[in-house]
């Protein structure tokens, strides 16, 4: 997966667990737990809601880097 | 521009063209397979239609059937059940000792529950298969000639075959509430009774982005599996009508089967490609 993420240390800040985390966003704590993982890429929207959250940027959250095999 | 457009439609044609050259090999291939098994099976199911229409033969299969039809379930039943109360007693153990931090933890718990759910499936529609089979094995067609005679075996039987259904089908929805209802403990964003007839729209409708995903993966997964299990389906019963005196009825079946399958996601493909913003709804 090309996104990398630093959406628990963002969480941890915040001082929520996933389930309350996940509450806030409107998603479950398994979806949390899968994209604080890199399991789950989330859709525009929901990386969007997470970011405003952590009242941050999208970037900041997520890093999108090039596969090596793509290139 | 014109002219780069055109260039690029005749690019690709070519390679649709070079793409479908080199697939067709491999699908003649697999089509006289396929012509070379199903003279096979055509032979075999002669050969061995011919020796079941032997009439000792086919009351000693009768009676087999009728035996594993009646016996069978209540065992299926039963083995099944036992298997989904373990697994959710591990559950429950396991839930009640979470440090809610740990996260395999609940994953480990949710796994089990989507196999106690499939247990519970497999109880259900199980319990079709052996109440058919238990009422074909009794032959239910003979009760006219069971209360002349007063067959006290005709009724026990039959007795059997409908008390195993009402057993699946209980033990199958107890099975089906407790997995659900740890599952809403555990997700308190879901609602939803296993006894609601809408029931599975209103828990898709709670689920989020990433689980109607997955749903949606495992969905196209069945469909293409349940393509080629309709046309499996068809020849076996294509091979019974013609080497066992079936009769058409289960072929047709089948076959309806497939055109439903196929028509409804041809019909909402049309639908979202006319209505692209209900694609994500």
């Amino acid at each position: 997966m090309p996104l990398k993420n630093n959406l628990k240390e963002y969480r941890a800040r915040l001082g929520v667990n996933q389930q309350e985390m996940g509450k806030l966003a409107g998603v479950s704590r398994q979806t949390i737990s899968q994209i604080e993982r890199g399991d789950y890429s989330p859709s525009v929207t929901l990386a969007l809601k997470l970011a405003k959250l952590c009242n941050v940027t999208v970037e900041d959250i997520f890093e999108y880097e090039e596969d090596e095999n793509e290139e | 521009m014109k002219n780069e457009n055109q260039n690029e439609l005749t690019e690709k044609q070519r390679e649709n063209k070079k793409e479908d050259k080199k697939a067709l090999k491999k699908f003649v291939f697999f089509m006289l397979m396929a012509f070379g098994i199903g003279i096979v099976c055509g032979i075999g199911g002669t050969v061995l239609g011919a020796a079941v229409r032997e009439e000792s033969l086919r009351m000693a299969i009768q009676e087999a059937m009728e035996r594993a039809a009646i016996f069978g379930g209540y065992i299926v039943t039963t083995g099944l059940f036992l298997a989904s109360v373990l697994l959710y007693r591990k559950c429950r153990k396991e839930y009640a000792a979470w440090d809610e931090e740990d996260e395999d933890v609940l994953t480990g718990i949710e796994t089990k529950l989507s196999y106690i759910l499939w247990f519970s499936n497999l109880i259900m529609y199980g319990s079709y298969f052996f109440f058919s089979a238990g009422v074909w094995a009794v032959d239910i067609l003979e009760i006219k000639y069971a209360i002349e005679q007063n067959d006290t075996g005709f009724w026990i039987a039959l007795g059997a075959v409908f008390v195993n259904l009402a057993y699946a089908l209980v033990t199958a929805c107890i099975i089906q509430q407790k997995a659900v209802n740890l599952s809403k403990e555990i997700n308190p964003e879901k609602n939803g009774s296993v006894y609601d007839i809408k029931f599975q729209d209103k828990w898709m409708e709670n689920c989020d982005e990433a689980e109607r995903y997955a749903a949606y993966k495992c969905s196209f997964k069945t469909f293409k599996v349940m393509q080629l299990v309709g046309m499996v389906l068809w020849v076996v019963c294509l091979i019974g009508q013609l080497s066992f005196g079936t009769g058409a009825f289960a072929t047709i079946i089948v076959t309806i089967f497939l055109i439903i399958q196929t028509s409804v996601y041809s019909v909402q493909g049309i639908y979202f490609a006319k209505h692209p913003s209900e694609v994500m709804k």
